[in-house]
């Protein structure tokens, strides 16, 4: 495996996702929505996230520790943020990882770059790629929600961008399974929708599935990235650590998936 | 000298479509070798399965002494897939400073590599267009100038020449015999004078199967044949009378050309039965416009697939 090789991939694809279709069917809708969210959270944010309805409905959607962790010891608004986030990025990670390997597999692209380089570079460059286009844009909006923030809040600028540090890096690690379960699905369809459209079926079939299993045995039974969700901004730290290892297996099974398609895919 | 490209007993299947049935060839070094074949006889199959686009069923294939998909093959190969599109909205230049720096060239390296193969192919005009601009033969010459990147060992082309203009279908031909010494060249086409024009051997399928593999000059002077080619479509007496001569065997009216015959002769010297045949000729005023010895090379590859 040749790392320069995939760096050149993976840079030349980010470049011109951005300019192209791939790129732009993800970030203009990303970027609206996070446009309108922040531009809620800096204008009625502040005072109304901390008030005792906000702690009640926190307390009531998660644990009542939880509520007050996020609302009153971080900065209420990045913790907005970052449960926003996280219920909307398997949403927008699946928008932005869909045109990995699908489109240019069903158009043969592919045979300009199979004589030069291995499959598993090219499937390591676009899986790179299209994590970083949608961890760019994610650590964009989250810098200006730490902005928010620090105005809104009025926490010490160190404890802002000490929380703002750590809601980057749980969205990051949240990012990487779903970019690699998209991988797998790509590796296996022909086009960009087709394999935007089966990644939301399956994830959705998986996420019942493990939903109805866990109430029916009554064990926590995590078929999706989705169920450490909660493990995330748990209290706990060894919470956040079992999540964080969840993900990276995830990510790595998902991705195993993927190269495994990709390999005996003909091209 | 080595074998270049080894195939034995390759198997590829579509389902219940035998694209490749057992193909088994060796081609060598610094050859330039036509694949010829009907429509679906699973010439792109093999090029496909050459490059490791394909992976084969069964059999084994060795290219350059690896097999198609290994990592020390990487830049190796150059290849023209047919009517496989460029990436859009990219720059031709863009796109081939990419692959350029995939076969591992520097910045400033493939900058000078491309260069190198625009004067080589002629496409200076349109480096700075996108590949929809293009019109399909300026994209094919495009995407032959990619196939050269590097002086790969092998170069396959699959039909290089279809939908270009004459000059530019000519100047692809100049070209690649130009290049044949320092490369060895599979060509895929179904003009049958390009192969003979450019290629030392000839390699046809029918059905995924191998019909014949040998040289071109094998295949046009293994049996005694001349061609005969007259102003006017001979009359049917004309003929007798020729079958009539000492040491002819048989004469073929071409189907889509009936003034062209194709002789067979037995038993005598080539010059004699030339001579006796064109003298029989003048005397039956019988103006004569191409006359050449061997079977017409078109000919034989069809009786060939026809045969098989």
């Amino acid at each position: 495996m040749n790392w320069n090789r995939i760096i050149i991939l993976a840079l030349f694809d980010l470049r011109h996702a951005i300019f192209r279709l791939k790129g732009l069917v993800f970030l203009m809708p990303f970027l609206f929505f996070w446009y309108w969210i922040l531009k809620f959270l800096h204008e009625k944010g502040g005072d109304l996230l901390v008030s005792r309805e906000s702690l009640l409905l926190l307390s009531w959607l998660y644990k009542p520790a939880v509520a007050q962790v996020l609302l009153i010891s971080h900065p209420a608004s990045l913790s907005v943020f970052l449960l926003i986030a996280l219920a909307t990025i398997p949403f927008f990670a699946m928008l932005g990882s869909s045109d990995q390997l699908a489109g240019d597999a069903a158009r043969q692209t592919f045979r300009f770059f199979l004589t030069r380089c291995t499959r598993t570079e090219i499937f390591l460059g676009r899986l790179i790629s299209s994590y970083s286009l949608i961890a760019f844009a994610t650590i964009i909006t989250a810098t200006a929600a730490a902005y928010i923030s620090w105005q809104n809040d009025h926490r010490p600028l160190d404890v802002t961008l000490l929380y703002a540090t750590q809601v980057v890096l749980v969205m990051l690690l949240y990012i990487l399974p779903y970019v690699a379960y998209m991988s797998a699905i790509s590796a296996l369809m022909s086009s960009a929708l087709s394999t935007l459209l089966m990644g939301m079926m399956i994830y959705l079939s998986l996420a019942m599935s493990g939903s109805y299993l866990s109430h029916r045995l009554s064990l926590d039974i995590a078929l999706v990235p989705g169920a450490m969700k909660e493990l995330l901004f748990g209290i706990h730290s060894h919470d956040q650590m079992y999540a964080g290892a969840g993900l990276l297996a995830y990510a790595a099974v998902y991705g195993a998936l993927g190269w495994i398609i990709f390999h005996r895919r003909n091209l | 000298m080595s074998a270049l490209v080894e195939c034995r007993d390759v198997h590829k299947s579509f389902g219940s479509i035998r694209a490749l049935a057992g193909l088994t060839f060796s081609i060598n070094n610094r050859t330039s070798v036509g694949l010829v074949g009907p429509n679906g006889a699973g010439k792109t199959t093999l090029f496909s399965v050459i490059c490791g686009f394909l992976r084969p069923d069964a059999g084994t294939l060795s290219v350059l002494g690896h097999r198609p998909d290994a990592p020390r093959l990487k830049g190796r190969i150059g290849i023209l897939p047919q009517d496989v599109p460029m990436l859009q909205g990219i720059s031709v230049y863009a796109q081939l400073l990419l692959l350029a720096r995939l076969q591992g060239f520097s910045r400033r390296g493939a900058d000078q590599e491309i260069a190198r193969i625009i004067g080589q192919s002629g496409i200076s005009g349109l480096v700075s267009q996108f590949p929809e601009t293009l019109s399909f033969g300026q994209r094919k010459r495009v995407i032959l100038a990619q196939a050269l990147i590097g002086n790969p060992d092998l170069v396959l082309l699959d039909e290089p020449t279809s939908g270009l203009d004459p000059v530019a279908a000519n100047d692809v031909r100049a070209l690649i015999r130009k290049l044949r010494a320092e490369h060895t060249f599979i060509i895929s086409s179904h003009n049958l004078d390009e192969i003979r024009n450019v290629c030392d051997e000839i390699i046809i399928i029918d059905k995924g199967n191998l019909v014949r593999h040998c040289t071109i000059q094998a295949l046009i002077e293994h049996d005694n044949y001349l061609t005969i080619v007259l102003e006017h479509t001979p009359q049917d007496q004309l003929l007798q009378i020729l079958k009539t001569l000492p040491a002819i065997v048989r004469i073929t009216v071409d189907a889509a050309n009936p003034n062209k015959l194709s002789i067979q002769f037995q038993g005598a010297p080539p010059d004699e039965v030339q001579f006796r045949i064109l003298e029989l000729l003048r005397q039956h005023d019988a103006a004569v416009v191409e006359f050449s010895r061997g079977s017409a090379f078109t000919d034989k590859v069809v009786e060939l697939v026809r045969r098989h």
